[in-house]
């Protein structure tokens, strides 16, 4: 019955699915890279079911879904009914031939690696070639060649795999590796050619065949979807964590509000808060905005934002995955007690040059990336706003500001990524400058004092070089440094002076060793240095609480100058075991970290402890984690002058315990539940800030004197990209406080929002046009409000007199934005563009309570308005 | 670097700089205000508080309230405190609560006999007792040299007989006693008015021990529209008001610029790190400008900017008072106010 052929095969889809993607239990995972498919697995070598004769006898037809693992070598060594034909004739007939089809491997990171995909097979009654009507005058007939290519239209990418059926003639073919395709002895003619995938629209055509000829022939197939998430390895790395979240290009590039920016999306998971308009900065977990720390290949940038916030300083194009961990992460980071946002970038493309180009209201940004050799790849991108050209000139003279230089930055990356057998040389070099210069003709009310320039730079520039060594299947080893520098200028007038160029060196050494499919071990060092000079004239800066610092005049505060160099050295030690126990069902990772500072000549010895059980395996997991996360002080916070030499780390127990629920195909449910204790916190000894001792400097200005605690749950509810549509839900239910040692209970912390909701989705109405919205709510910020003044005559201004920290609420945040995009799809590029409007209701919403000159009312400082703005893209 | 406090700071910067423009500003005086407390000397000697005791410290409040203008009697009681406190710093909170000597006025002004009696019974207890007290500093004070920046200055040093008379050794470094009190006398004083406003306000008085006293500044003269009044005219803004005008209502334009008697600008030597330098209250002086109607261009002005116009947005007729204070820099203090009636026909201008 096989050599019959009374039916045909045909691979009705085929969809790489990552071990381990739902679950998290599985195998074979190496941690010490991002893994990427760089190859689609290929049917090389097909072999025909039997068609069960009783079934071919009566005619009837079928259809089996195959969950098979395909090898490093091609073999299949798995091969699982994923969806029955209802027959189970035909599902034990396609999985006995799939276990003898020969496939080209996967390739991951370029390398042949194992995977799993979904194989359909169908069973179908049709003529066979055999049984067809001889037509002996074509067989006397000279014959042709029909060969060609098949690409995706947009990105000229090769469509693998795809089946090319000649209907007419009962011949069929599939594309290899590079998409290409050939028919041998073909009657001369018009034969009607039909390409059908799953992933891209079906095309049908007909070609004259010419005899002794080779008809060439090259297709552009256009995708369902642009199904840019199939470029992002979501899932394969190892879920240890009791909440990593991460993020599909897809939805990057789509989410109403955040513009495509990566890093800017973030804001919208679970256990993120706002912060103030302007103020930048990420409110993980009721830690303050500087708990929390963005890596980029492991290593730490000094600032994520450009202009605390407007766009990320490094272009999404670059990234391969941003894993945002807002606690409870492993034992391999340090030095923040908050959370932590992980950058991947991702080797540049290896098999033609691409870039892509785009432009929105506030800058643009181009990037370029391909194969300088077989083994060396390059990718550089670019970006520049232009507000300053743009709306620079109206901007020039608003009332009592004077730009000189209106607000504008920059940042530009490139990565040289050079693969040759088990080694991988990566060097990346990234910078940022943002710059803004103004001359306030006329103070503000009060604070005759305050006026004159201001002039802000903040800028830096790394370099990274890292050296992957994958010694064994056993054991690789990770050697990464980077060089930067960190320029701050901040002058304000005659007096606020800070003006500070600093050199960052940080050195990782990680370490991965396989023992066994149950334990892995991994460890590292961790170095950080950090040098430069110290020079300012600047008023303390007021620290979480405010506290008497409030509402004082400008004239008042007591100005402290440090001109002096520093150094600070704070080696780091980190092992952690991972455990699989009960049939991979159980992971439990327990991890140590050391650090020693320098400076404040101390160490501290943090343990960590996760575990994640699969109670139904890929769909129900719970999870929980317990650690020690401490951060040292900052250089400010240890100086002599400016802080406290005495002052010692910060400290916080992170606590938090979940379930993962797989609710169907695309929707999951993933709740946390949550509990810090923060201690040691670093408050200024006087809460006033004022110097009661008659020194010029006080014995001590700060102290670990402060505590705080931060408790709630995180809901995140999310639709995966399909076909049409993706979207999630995020809620957070949070309650973030502190006290200062002498207080008498906790207080609300700055940034304490109770509910913070985000619902956005993305819908795909065509293949040219997709809509999406967001609407996010927060609860108001707590405020201190002001219950009098007094009246200071020797500097014509008023010192306000707080009250009791924190105790009022501004009024509640809510917007809603929506997105539209356009796609054009032509043969060899793609052009994208979007209209987005921003708080499309025009919602004033409170940002901050803003006194009067003599503290006697307040008003709301309201956030921004309705903003339409259009962007353009360009990609090929 | 100072990563956790730097967006802090600037977002502060800029909110500061942006904030306080809703309503009337500082210089729209409609509501009971203190505008600025006068005292003979801005600082007091205190080796000669000691030579000469029973020194009188005279302290004057210039207020307001929109009653002085409509002709509306409205009293005003003046409850004053003095004692020792760290100033503005903490928002003039006196060191001890029962350290303060406390009087009330239906005036504004009042006056006091200072001698070392007084001044001792208001510093706190510890302080008396502390070894290193404004007591033990006022003791050393009057064994230095006469000279803020006396000679030996930032001379290396390892005790304090390393270093000259007047200096002692901190850090290495021969440096200076402090040429004035690190803890000022102040003065405050709260206003409530018979309609039942409160305000409280308060300077400093410092007392200096070596170096010459600092004066109150003073203004030379006033160029308003066309006219220009000479400083003789001028009278202190606790004696009255001088009275202009009248001036046409159809004028919403009017330059108002003040001229300073640079001889009453002082500058003066002070040690910053170690080192002598000079100052010059030429640099640190500004005029606030108020008035009960229009608006000014620049509420502040300083010695370097000092052209000001004040703008009405209606041709009404009315009267309309205006003050002007100069301040130095170093709490000295000098007020002046005149009024005059806007009129609707063209009787007259400046």
């Amino acid at each position: 019955m096989k050599n019959a052929a009374s039916h045909v095969w045909r691979v009705c889809f085929f969809v790489p699915l990552f071990i381990g993607l739902f679950g998290g239990l599985s195998r074979a995972e190496d941690e010490n890279t991002e893994p990427k498919l760089t190859k689609k697995p290929a049917v090389v070598e097909m072999v025909e079911a039997d068609y069960p004769k009783a079934l071919f006898d009566t005619g009837t037809t079928g259809r089996v879904e195959l969950k098979i693992t395909i090898d490093e070598n091609g073999l299949v060594t798995e091969a699982e009914i994923h969806k029955g034909s209802g027959f189970a004739e035909f599902d034990s007939a396609a999985q006995e031939a799939l276990y003898q089809f020969k496939f080209s491997p996967a390739h991951i990171d370029n390398e042949p690696a194992a995977i799993q995909i979904i194989y359909g097979y169908a069973f179908t009654i049709e003529h066979s070639v055999d049984e067809r009507p001889v037509d002996l005058s074509l067989q006397s007939q000279p014959t042709g060649r029909l060969s060609g290519t098949v690409l995706r239209k947009g990105t000229r990418e090769p469509v693998v795999g795809l089946t090319i059926r000649l209907p007419k003639l009962g011949r069929e073919g599939m594309t290899d590796e590079q998409g290409l395709f050939s028919f041998d002895d073909l009657p001369v003619g018009l034969v009607i050619i039909e390409l059908n995938d799953a992933d891209h629209y079906n095309l049908e055509d007909e070609e004259r065949i010419e005899a002794g000829k080779d008809v060439n022939v090259r297709y552009y197939l256009e995708p369902t979807g642009l199904n840019e998430n199939q470029v992002t390895v979501v899932g394969r790395k190892l879920k240890k964590e009791v909440a990593k979240r991460t993020l599909t290009v897809q939805e990057i590039r789509k989410i109403p509000g955040a513009s495509g920016d990566a890093l800017k999306v973030i804001e919208n998971l679970p256990g993120v808060a706002r912060t103030a308009l302007g103020l930048g900065g990420l409110i993980v977990r009721g830690s303050n905005f500087g708990d929390s720390a963005a890596v980029v290949d492991r290593h730490l940038i000094p600032i994520p934002f450009h202009f605390g916030g407007i766009r990320s300083v490094i272009a999404s194009e670059m990234i391969d995955t941003i894993d945002f961990y807002p606690g409870n992460f492993g034992a391999e980071y340090g030095r923040f007690s908050g959370g932590l946002i992980d950058i991947r970038l991702r080797r540049p493309r290896s098999d033609r040059f691409s870039g892509r180009f785009e432009a929105d209201i506030f800058d643009s940004g181009v990037f370029l990336e391909g194969p300088l050799t077989e083994e060396l790849t390059i990718a550089v991108g670019a970006r520049r706003s232009y507000i300053d050209v743009l709306i620079g000139t109206a901007l020039q003279d608003i009332d009592d500001i004077n730009f000189q230089t209106v607000p504008r930055y920059y940042d530009y990356q490139l990565i040289l990524d050079y693969r040759s057998g088990r080694h991988q040389v990566r060097s990346f070099l990234m910078g940022s400058d943002d710059e803004m210069i103004f001359v306030l003709n006329e103070p503000p009310a009060g604070n005759a004092g305050l006026r004159g320039q201001l002039e802000n730079k903040v800028g830096f520039a790394r370099g990274y070089l890292s050296w992957t060594w994958r010694a064994s299947d056993q054991f690789t080893n990770d050697l990464s440094v980077a060089l930067g520098r960190n320029t701050l200028v901040l002058n304000f007038g005659p007096d606020i002076r800070v003006d500070n160029l600093a050199w960052q060196l940080t050195v990782r050494e990680d370490m991965t060793y396989t023992v066994s499919d149950a334990l892995k071990w991994r460890a590292g060092l961790d170095y950080d240095g950090f040098f430069g000079t110290l020079d300012l004239n600047l008023p303390l800066p007021p620290k979480e609480g405010g506290g008497g610092q409030q509402g004082r005049s400008y004239s008042s505060v007591d100005f402290i100058e440090v001109r002096r160099d520093f150094l600070l050295k704070n080696p780091a030690v980190w092992t952690e075991l991972q455990i699989s126990l009960m049939d991979k069902r159980l992971l439990v990772i327990p991890g140590f970290r050391g650090e020693y500072d320098l400076v404040i000549d101390d160490y501290i010895l943090d343990p960590r402890l996760t575990a994640r059980y699969g109670i139904v395996k890929e769909s129900t997991i719970i999870k929980a984690g317990l650690g020690l996360f401490s951060q040292r002080p900052s250089p400010d916070e240890t100086d002599a002058d400016f802080g406290d030499p005495d002052i010692n780390f910060e400290r916080a127990i992170h606590f938090s315990a979940g379930i993962e629920q797989k609710l169907s195909d695309f929707i999951e449910i993933d709740l946390v539940g949550f509990y810090k204790h923060l201690y040691d916190l670093i408050r200024p000894v006087d809460q006033t800030g004022v110097n009661t001792s008659l020194d010029s400097a006080p014995e001590r200005r700060l102290a670990n004197s402060g505590t705080g605690r931060v408790y709630g749950m995180e809901v995140l509810l999310r639709h995966s990209p399909s076909e049409r549509f993706f979207g999630w839900l995020s809620y957070t239910l949070m309650r973030s406080e502190r006290r200062r040692s002498d207080a008498p209970g906790y207080r609300p912390f700055d940034f304490d929002q109770t509910h913070v909701l985000t619902i956005l989705g993305q819908y795909k109405l065509t293949n040219a046009w997709e809509f999406g919205a967001r609407f996010q709510y927060s609860t108001g910020r707590p405020q201190t409000p002001f219950v009098g003044s007094v009246y200071n005559s020797d500097s014509d201004s008023y010192e306000g007199i707080p009250g009791e920290v924190n105790s009022v609420r501004i009024p509640s945040y809510h917007r809603l934005d929506i997105r539209l995009d356009r796609n054009w799809i032509f043969n060899t590029w793609i052009l994208s563009a979007y209209f987005e409007i921003q708080n499309v209701y025009n919602r004033s919403n409170p940002e901050r309570l803003n006194p009067n000159y003599d503290f006697s009312s307040a008003s709301y400082t309201s956030g921004l308005p309705i903003i339409p703005s259009l962007g353009i893209r360009g990609q090929f | 670097m100072l990563s956790r406090c730097f967006w802090v700071l600037f977002f502060c910067s800029l909110c500061t700089a942006c904030s306080g423009r809703d309503g009337d500003g500082p210089s729209k005086l409609n509501d009971l205000r203190v505008l600025g407390l006068l005292t003979d000397t801005p600082e007091f000697e205190l080796v000669s508080l000691f030579e000469m005791p029973d020194q009188t410290l005279a302290v004057s409040v210039i207020d307001f309230h929109p009653g002085d203008v409509s002709g509306e009697q409205v009293d005003r009681r003046y409850t004053w405190q003095l004692c020792f406190s760290l100033g503005a710093l903490a928002k003039f909170e006196c060191l001890a609560d029962d350290k303060v000597l406390e009087m009330t006025t239906d005036a504004p002004s009042m006056g006091l006999t200072l001698d070392t009696a007084t001044l001792l019974g208001l510093l706190p207890d510890e302080f008396l007792t502390a070894e290193q007290s404004p007591v033990s500093t006022m003791m050393d004070a009057g064994q230095t040299s006469d000279e803020v920046c006396p000679d030996g200055l930032g001379e290396t040093c390892s005790v304090d007989d390393d270093c000259q008379v007047g200096l002692s050794c901190s850090s290495g470094v021969c440096e200076p006693m402090p040429a004035t009190s690190p803890v000022p006398l102040v003065v405050r004083v709260t206003v409530e008015s018979s309609d039942e406003q409160v305000v409280t306000a308060a300077r400093t008085i410092g007392l200096r021990f070596t170096g010459e006293l600092n004066r109150n500044p003073k203004f030379a003269a006033f160029e308003i529209g066309m006219g220009r009044l000479d400083a003789t005219e001028l009278m202190p803004a606790d004696d009255g008001c001088l009275q202009l005008g009248p001036f046409d209502s159809t004028i919403l334009q009017l330059p108002i610029k003040a001229n300073f008697d640079d001889s009453s600008l002082q500058s003066y030597p002070y040690v910053d790190d170690g080192v002598c330098r000079e100052g010059d209250e030429f640099e640190s002086a500004f005029v606030s400008w108020y008035s009960t109607s229009g608006a000014f261009e620049n509420q502040v002005v300083t010695t370097e900017y000092s052209d000001n116009e004040l703008e009405f947005e209606t041709p009404t007729a009315e009267t309309v008072r205006v003050y002007a204070s100069l301040r130095d820099g170093r709490n000295g203090l000098a007020m002046t106010c005149f009024e005059f009636d806007r009129v609707e026909s063209q009787q007259g201008a400046p």
